[in-house]
């Protein structure tokens, strides 16, 4: 039973790290339509930037987090700006272009870092374990969880009680509606996409406490995050949250327990979910 | 009988003008072989199993509209089945490891098309990318299956053809390829020129109105998944016998974005368009993995953005285009 | 036996009622207008009839065999066919082929996959015959996007002729055209045999006077006039909600 609970520990964790990833994926598909398959391959730049600025220019663990929050943004700036604007409405043509930008941040991490993975970093004070019972729990699993429980409130407080919330909400359901409120969709859509490519960043690096950084991570990841928004429903801060936990449990126990299984599980969950609730658990229905 | 079209009663010059690049293509895949070095015709003979793949996909992505990200997982399925087959079990028949890999692909994509075209969309496209990485882990882990592991399955050989004391090399295997290649493309143009292919064109551009005409949407869908499993089964058997080896990245998602990143450079909906996006590709990837061959990725996304972006219909219909101006031609392609 | 029965239909948007309570019958042979104004429910009306939406209560019987919950395309094959308000058409496939397929809809042997669908000649024949009376055969080579909206208007219904259907519904087929081309559809209509039946919605009350021997109006979902022109003309309350005042 011991190993049960440790997994399912190792589990909400896991959640908390694909709820961060996931909830900026499922908003800008709500806003903008764009399934952006290179939400992974930022979240692994998160996490090499976060290694950087840590390992290597000896800045505060929290520093480096936000550092590369930013960092991110920026690129998903330069994304959004220069590559989705082109192709304004083609949604197809934009989850292709994303497709084809994880391979080439995929590889440029490659090309900056190298192939080999960095080992799981965290600020010093974070480093020890805790004791339940007769296990040395890691602190970073709680750290990460803590975070993460933190930013969910945060970003569901931002998208339900704030008037920014209130115009990205609007957004999803009608675009049509926020022109009219005199609000400019495309700077609207910028703001969202830099928030939720931030997000990913930021994420990298929480999850590197656990995880690592390595390229390896940038294609499960995304697959991962994919498939939560797909259980949770798309543009909503509570499905990613409910989906994330799920996915997460399901594929860290699936891992521990039956590893020859391993996608197996989480893909069966999917594939249900998605025939039975096309909308996902807590999806906007339209 | 009415003409389909106005005033192409061309004339014997039009004619031979408008076959002048296909003539061209016809004599360098026929002949050049015979003037190049083993390694180069093995080079021309992956491009081929690779247009081949990708022309299978062109059928369901180019003229259906249906965005798969997994169609590795069938041209892997293909492969393993060939791999299992030969190096597992010693049967090393043509006639027997083909047709077997071919069969097993389709059935995959007959029980995941069921599912898959349930949905649409996004979540059409995850669940294929879902499905590629399914195949990936299963390949990688699934001892069971002796499928090898990381290492995937070596000791592929070229297949028996049952006819005695016959003896493969590159230049003969190519050739084999060759023919394949064309009875692929042949029944592949059959079927896009047939009432059924444009149906699914039908479906691409407008779905519901398809229904509202009397189609069965879905049918022709699944039809066309299953067809474009098979080829791409085949694909990968012809990959399996001329590697010699399959690993489980061949099932993945890296292999999936290669097929469709060589039938949108190529052009989609075209089938000759992703016989001339493989052969760049093909080319291209020769040429870098001279050079720096950890960074094929890199220069790949890199072509595929630049193509979505500026090229979205891809380069042969252009070149297609520029070749018709340049004969003096008119009338539409 | 009624070409078409409407029977208590009723449809329902999580919280909205768009139709409740439809019920009408068409004889063999008739022209019928559904008239309202926006939102009353006119298109959904028809979406259900063709199939694409199901619907919430009620039942339709299409020459006395009931078809609720038959799905769409399987409708066409028992003669219903419609066109839409919004133009539907093959945009990136030329005017032939968008005819041809709509021929092919109806064929025993669509699934055909060995012969050129431009090289059978009887179809050509028919294309012709269908796009010639529209005068779009010469433009039959031309991709849909780069016909004027006109031609496509006309294509749409010449696409929904092609079945052969025995219950046309044309969705506000006069929607964008000029005048001339409007009294080419009033001329259509008019020469449609006497075994096809139609339903026509519209906002032109001319065309809905010329073409149609029968008015239903359509208000918030409900049916509240149903007669001949003139009595629909004369009835209160159609007044009152659409046509009085000068609103039509």
């Amino acid at each position: 039973m011991n190993t049960f609970l440790l997994d399912l520990l190792n589990g909400i964790s896991f959640g908390f790290i694909l709820f961060l990833l996931a909830t900026g994926l499922s908003i800008i598909m709500g806003l903008m339509g764009i399934l952006n398959m290179a939400h992974g391959a930022l979240y692994m730049l998160g996490a090499f930037i976060g290694w950087t600025l840590v390992a290597q220019c000896g800045l505060d663990f929290w520093l480096a987090a936000l550092g590369a929050a930013l960092i991110t943004a920026v690129l998903g700036f330069g994304i959004e700006r220069g590559l989705f604007r082109r192709l304004y409405r083609q949604y197809t043509e934009q989850v292709l272009l994303a497709f084809g930008l994880s391979f080439v941040l995929v590889n440029l991490g490659e090309w900056i870092w190298g192939p080999i993975p960095r080992a799981p970093f965290t600020a010093p004070a974070f480093s020890g374990s805790v004791h339940l019972g007769s296990i040395a729990y890691p602190t970073v699993r709680f750290v990460i969880a803590l975070i993460g429980g933190f930013l969910a409130v945060g970003l569901w407080w931002l998208l339900e009680k704030t008037r920014l919330g209130a115009l990205v909400r609007a957004g999803m359901d009608d675009k049509e509606m926020l022109a009219g409120l005199g609000v400019d969709f495309d700077r609207l859509s910028t703001a969202v996409f830099m928030l939720g490519v931030g997000l990913a960043g930021f994420s990298g690096v929480i999850g590197a406490q656990a995880l690592g950084a390595s390229t390896g991570l940038a294609q499960s990841i995304q697959l991962l995050a994919m498939v939560v928004i797909v259980i949770g429903g798309v543009g909503s801060v509570q499905g990613a949250l409910v989906g994330a936990m799920l996915i997460g449990a399901i594929d860290t126990i699936g891992r521990s327990r039956f590893p020859q299984f391993a996608l197996f599980t989480t893909y069966l969950a999917m594939v249900v979910i998605l025939l039975v609730r096309p909308a996902g658990l807590l999806g906007r229905e339209k | 009988m009415p003409s389909a079209h106005h005033g192409r009663e061309g004339n014997g010059r039009s004619h031979l003008l408008r076959l002048l690049p296909v003539l061209a293509g016809l004599v360098a895949g026929l002949g050049l072989p015979l003037f190049l070095p083993s390694w180069l015709q093995g080079l021309m003979t992956r491009i081929l199993v690779n247009a081949i793949f990708a022309i299978s996909l062109d059928l369901i992505f180019g003229y259906t509209g249906l965005v798969s990200l997994g169609h590795a997982g069938y041209l892997g399925i293909g492969g393993y089945t060939v791999g299992l087959l030969m190096a597992r079990y010693g049967l090393r028949s043509l006639w027997i490891t083909a047709p077997a890999g071919v069969f097993a692909a389709a059935l995959g994509a007959a029980v995941f098309g069921l599912i898959a075209l349930r949905t649409s969309g996004a979540s059409f496209m995850l669940i294929t990318f879902a499905l590629t990485q399914l195949l990936y882990s299963v390949a990688l882990k699934w001892d069971w299956l002796t499928t090898g592991g990381t290492e995937g399955i070596t000791g592929i050989a070229r297949p028996d053809l049952g006819i005695a004391g016959f003896r493969w090399n590159p230049l003969l295997f190519y050739y084999f390829v060759l023919l394949a290649f064309f009875l692929c493309y042949l029944v592949l143009r059959s079927v896009t020129r047939s009432p059924f292919g444009h149906a699914l064109q039908g479906i691409r551009e407008n779905e519901s109105r398809m229904q509202c005409l009397g189609y069965n949407t879905w049918l022709y869908k699944y039809i066309a998944f299953v067809l474009a499993g098979a080829f791409a089964g085949f694909a990968g058997v012809l990959f399996a016998y001329s590697n010699g080896i399959v690993v489980p990245a061949n099932m993945g998602i890296v292999m999936s974005g290669n097929a469709l990143f060589m039938i949108i450079l190529g052009g989609t909906g075209t089938l000759y368009g992703p016989v001339v996006g493989a052969a760049t590709i093909g080319l291209l990837q020769f040429y870098v993995s001279d050079l720096a061959p950890a960074r094929w990725p890199l220069v790949m996304g890199l072509v595929f953005v630049l193509t979505i972006l500026y090229a979205r219909s891809g380069i042969a219909p252009s070149l297609l285009k520029i070749w018709k101006k340049a004969s003096g031609q008119h009338g539409s392609p | 036996m009624e070409a078409l029965e409407v029977e208590a239909v009723s449809r329902d948007f999580g919280g909205v009622h768009a139709l409740t309570n439809v019920s009408f019958r068409v004889p063999v042979g008739q022209r019928t207008a559904v008239i309202g104004p926006n939102g009353a429910g006119k298109t959904t009306l028809v979406n259900i009839i063709s199939g694409q939406l199901s619907l919430s209560g009620g039942k339709i019987r299409l020459f006395g065999q009931e078809i609720s919950q038959l799905a769409a395309h399987r409708r066409v094959h028992l003669g219903i066919s419609r066109s839409f308000q919004i133009t539907s058409l093959f945009l990136r496939l030329t005017v032939l082929v968008n005819m041809l397929l709509a021929l092919e809809g109806v064929q025993r042997s669509q699934l055909r996959i060995f012969r050129p669908l431009l090289a059978d000649g009887d179809l050509l024949r028919r294309a012709q015959r269908l796009l010639g009376a529209w005068d779009l055969w010469e433009k039959r080579e031309q991709l849909v996007s780069e016909i004027s909206y006109g031609e496509q208007r006309k294509l749409e219904i010449a696409l929904s002729l092609a079945s052969n259907p025995r219950v046309l519904l044309l969705d506000e087929p006069n929607s964008g055209l000029t005048q001339t081309e409007n009294a080419e559809i009033v001329k259509m209509i008019a020469n449609l045999g006497g075994e096809i039946s139609v339903l026509l919605i519209a906002h032109d009350m001319d065309l809905v006077f010329h073409a149609a021997q029968r008015i239903l109006v359509l208000h918030n979902g409900e049916v509240i006039a149903d007669g001949t022109p003139a009595e629909v003309q004369a009835d209160k309350y159609v007044q009152e909600v659409y046509l009085g005042n000068g609103s039509s």
